[in-house]
């Protein structure tokens, strides 16, 4: 016969443990209930309690309304900071772009009367049922004919920009020597690309673009290009200012033999983040208002460029030479904008007369923006 | 108003048999059961008290299950079980210690349960609530009762088996 401390412990081994204990506690006798002295004094404190009952239903009011009024604050708050953020930060519509009814500016004398503004030069004339004169015939065909090569207007606008200030030597970026295999890449150290000054003073990476006066531009004339490249070869980007136009895509290449990781750091625009294995490209949504953003590498840190969104076609951005052309503007005045990443936004008026081009040059200062 | 003393003598057994159960010895299911009229109290102030029975048996094993919490961390009570709660007829002194073992490991399993899973399965495996009524008491849909369940379950399987090997 086995002894009984040995069967026991055997027991506790065989089938479901759990629901042997679970069985054990609810089986559980229990000695004789509540004694009589337990309830009469639970009764006598919850007539106690019960007096203050009132009082207590008065206290948990207070904090009853403390919490609806916060919750109405907070959402009249952000109602209210939503309203506000939408109206300062939306894009330029539609009804923004389009001008129908607008009389010439004769308060200037330099400005050309309204000749062809709401013609976008760059694309062919168009049959009166889709020329922008005629209000309601904004309406699109069921088939629209396909957009034709650009026709270049007299409106030529050219630039130089210039950088007035002392020029320090370019800076080496740091980590870059962990990565031997971007110094191999790049042939060489990679510098700062924030100030690229040429000779004479000249200015690169600058964007210039119209960003005022194009009110009898329509959007819709001018189909977005096709996407912007923004490459990455030996751990810098390529190039390291990109412009783009709202509607236009951007198509980020590494054509380095290693990874690279893409993030995409616009907030007005959809932000993206691409896993880029080597040798592959991504093409990123079409951008959908004028924002400048930064575009960086997780996995490289000191790789990063700037990408601006302009809401029209007319921009371009300068070389080493710090020399822009832009082509096709109406005539016209416009405010032309330049955008440095480090001396910040410089603005100009500008004046487009019929058959003749405009100069526009720039000169960044040092110093704060 | 409530007929609180009649609450207290209609539902009292009830309550003080579920306080018992889960801690083991009559002084802390005394407390226990005082706190638990008190804080039905407190409810009823907020909000009438639909199904007093249900709404009280919750809040015992609630109240029991943070005193049983408590008593877990300070680990100075390992074997709380009263004798007087085990049956003499019928049944051998080996079962009776099994009982009590068993009984008393699952206590400090259940301790180390998150609440809701806790009550979730004191309410259906030791009180034979349903799963809707478990989901009425604690708020939540009859899929998270069965989720609860299934969670408190695995991680009391896995905390017995722990014991059982040490």
């Amino acid at each position: 016969m086995r002894p009984e401390n040995s069967e026991s412990e055997n027991r506790f081994d065989r089938g479901d443990l759990l629901n042997r204990a679970a069985e054990a506690l609810r089986d559980l006798p229990t000695p004789n209930g509540p004694s009589r002295e337990l309830i009469a004094r639970t009764q006598a404190a919850l007539r106690r309690a019960q007096t203050k009952i009132p009082a207590g239903r008065l206290m948990f009011l207070r904090p009853t309304l403390f919490r609806v009024a916060a919750m109405v604050a907070v959402v009249c708050g952000s109602t209210l900071g939503y309203w506000t953020a939408a109206r300062w930060n939306r894009p330029r519509r539609q009804s923004d772009l389009v001008r129908v009814d607008v009389a010439p500016d004769r308060s200037k004398p330099d400005a050309v009367p309204d000749a062809r503004p709401r013609q976008n030069p760059l694309v062919p004339s168009l049959p009166p049922s889709h020329s922008s004169t005629t209000g309601p015939a904004l309406e699109k065909d069921p088939a629209p004919p396909p957009p034709a090569a650009p026709i270049l207007a007299d409106g030529i606008l050219t630039g130089r920009i210039v950088f007035d200030g002392a020029v320090s030597p370019p800076r080496p970026m740091m980590g870059v020597n962990m990565t031997p295999e971007c110094i191999r890449e790049h042939g060489g150290a990679i510098y700062d690309e924030s100030m690229v000054v040429g000779a004479n003073g000249t200015l690169a990476n600058v964007v210039v673009s119209v960003s005022d006066g194009l009110s009898g531009w329509l959007r819709e004339e001018y189909p977005p290009p096709p996407p912007a490249v923004l490459d990455q070869k030996g751990c810098v980007f390529v190039p390291h200012v990109v412009p783009v136009m709202v509607g236009q895509q951007l198509l980020i290449r590494n054509s380095d033999p290693f990874l690279h990781n893409v993030r995409v750091m616009a907030v007005n625009n959809p932000p993206a983040n691409l896993g880029q294995p080597s040798t592959s490209e991504s093409q990123t949504a079409p951008f959908e208002s004028p924002e400048v953003f930064r575009v960086k590498c997780d996995v490289h840190p000191w790789m990063q460029a700037w990408v601006r969104v302009v809401d029209n076609p007319f921009f371009a951005v300068t070389g080493r030479d710090g020399l822009f052309t832009i082509r096709g503007l109406p005539p016209g005045t416009y405010t032309l904008k330049a955008w440095h990443e480090q001396l910040g936004v410089k603005e100009q008026q500008i004046v487009i007369v019929p058959g003749e081009g405009a100069d526009a040059n720039f000169t960044f200062h040092a110093g704060p923006r | 108003m409530q007929d609180w003393d009649g609450i207290v003598a209609r539902e009292g057994p009830s309550v003080w048999r579920i306080a018992y159960r889960l801690l083991g010895n009559r002084a802390d299911a005394d407390e226990c059961f005082q706190e638990t009229f008190l804080a039905a109290l407190r409810l009823a102030g907020r909000e009438p008290l639909r199904d007093a029975r249900a709404i009280l048996n919750r809040l015992a094993v609630a109240r029991a299950m943070d005193r049983l919490r408590r008593r877990y961390r300070q680990r100075g009570r390992e074997m709380t079980t009263e004798w007087e709660s085990h049956p003499a007829g019928g049944v051998s002194p080996s079962q009776c210690a099994e009982a009590a073992e068993l009984s008393e490991r699952l206590r400090n399993a259940l301790a180390e349960l998150p609440a809701k899973q806790a009550e979730a399965f004191c309410l259906f495996n030791l009180e034979g609530y349903s799963y809707q009524q478990i989901g009425v008491q604690l708020n939540c849909s009859i899929d998270n009762v069965g989720v609860l369940l299934h969670r408190a379950r695995a991680r009391l399987r896995q905390l017995l088996s722990q014991v059982g090997a040490e």
